[in-house]
């Protein structure tokens, strides 16, 4: 039950983040099933490295391939999809932790949540190039953005 | 030559307004040339840093006109983004002529601005379902919502102070921690849930994502500047944070 509040919250909460973000109101029901998906991916495979960097690149997939056929710019999509993934709760213990000068702890939490980070961070980049070296044949006239 | 000058200046201000929106040099550099082939000018060169760029073109007559632009406003302003993206497209396919897409653009950057108010309710929802995320319940969403809503409204003050841009990230950080402190001393509640979805949203997502796409276009020097930039504004965003915890 919890974790099925938990789902829709990020649903919600990756829409929110794209209103604030300025994202065009069409595109957000896209971006936050896209977070949703993303973030069941990422509890499904318990909250792990690895479990970064496959929901990262199903984010970053699914959102060049949503930019594509909308005809959009890819960033519009992949910030506010992508945030339900990205470690929040990490970087506040690491703050926390050099707060009260429990350093050994700081450092475990903050390299482990720089991991989750680069790990996005190199999903992201996969998927782009993944979707730079293939045309779809959706649009044939115009050149993909 | 007039013609000329006014295709110049509506592919440099399509460029100008791409990167006052945070979109990625390779789109502000591609976006212009495309408008410069569209609108009939021979070679167009561009070189484009998130900080300004230069345009230089080379008419019929063979004479070279160069626009140069420093930019210094910048925000996140996907809407935007997308807006110059369909004009740069209708120009491409030649639905627009320079002036008529040099109008559109003036348009587009007259564009009220959205309300503080609804910018702070998108803020405090956001905070409010991040910390349910993390683990809060009713308590905890209300809680973030608060403090949410106060950082986003109390943050637009300090950019008009003119302050630096980390330091208003600084302010933000110190806002959230600090009002979800306050909120948490008067109400109780998990505070690790309220704090990490209070500063959810101002971690700086776009600065990374764009970093990463800039450097793996090959745009290094924009991607080192934007990976310092993110840098930057999460460490002094931590520093904001840790200011509140330890007071």
């Amino acid at each position: 039950m919890n974790i099925l509040i938990q789902c829709l919250a990020s649903m919600f909460a990756s829409a929110f983040f794209g209103e604030l973000l300025r994202q065009p109101r069409r595109t957000l029901p896209y971006t936050s099933l896209i977070g949703l998906n993303g973030y069941i991916i990422y509890l499904l495979m318990g909250k792990t490295g690895t479990a970064f960097f496959v929901a990262g690149l199903a984010v970053g997939l699914l959102c060049e391939l949503t930019a594509r056929i909308q005809r959009m710019a890819t960033t519009i999509f992949l910030v506010s999809a992508i945030i339900p993934i990205v470690p929040g709760l990490g970087v506040y213990r690491t703050i926390m932790y050099l707060a009260s000068q429990d350093f050994a702890m700081a450092t475990s939490t903050g390299v482990e949540t720089l991991t989750g980070i680069g790990a996005i961070a190199l999903a992201l980049t996969i998927a782009t190039t993944i979707f730079s070296n293939i045309r779809l044949p959706l649009h044939p006239e115009h050149p993909t953005p | 030559m007039e013609q000329a000058k006014l295709a110049l200046s509506a592919a440099a201000l399509a460029a100008q307004t791409i990167l006052e929106c945070s979109g990625e040099i390779y789109r502000a550099e591609e976006t212009a040339i495309r408008m410069c082939e569209a609108f009939g000018l021979g070679r167009a060169e561009i070189m484009c840093f998130p900080t300004g760029f230069m345009l230089c073109v080379q008419t019929e007559c063979g004479e070279s006109l160069t626009r140069i632009k420093r930019v210094r406003d910048r925000s996140i302003q996907l809407q935007t983004l997308d807006e110059v993206n369909t004009i740069s497209r209708a120009s491409a396919a030649g639905q627009l002529t320079a002036g008529q897409a040099l109008e559109a653009l003036e348009r587009l950057r007259s564009a009220p601005r959205p309300r503080h108010a609804l910018m702070a309710l998108a803020y405090a929802a956001s905070a409010g379902f991040f910390s349910v995320m993390f683990g809060g319940g009713w308590r905890e969403f209300a809680l973030a919502f608060v403090a949410g809503g106060l950082t986003q409204g109390l943050v637009p003050l300090f950019r008009r102070l003119n302050a630096a841009a980390p330091l208003i990230s600084m302010a933000g950080g110190f806002i959230a921690a600090a009002s979800s402190l306050v909120l948490i001393g008067l109400m109780g509640g998990n505070q690790e849930a309220v704090i990490s979805g209070a500063i959810m949203p101002l971690l700086p997502g776009l600065a990374i994502t764009n970093a990463v796409r800039d450097t793996m276009r090959g745009d290094l020097v924009a991607g080192m500047a934007r990976t310092t930039e993110a840098l930057l504004s999460a460490v002094l965003l931590a520093a904001g944070v840790a200011a509140a915890l330890m007071l």
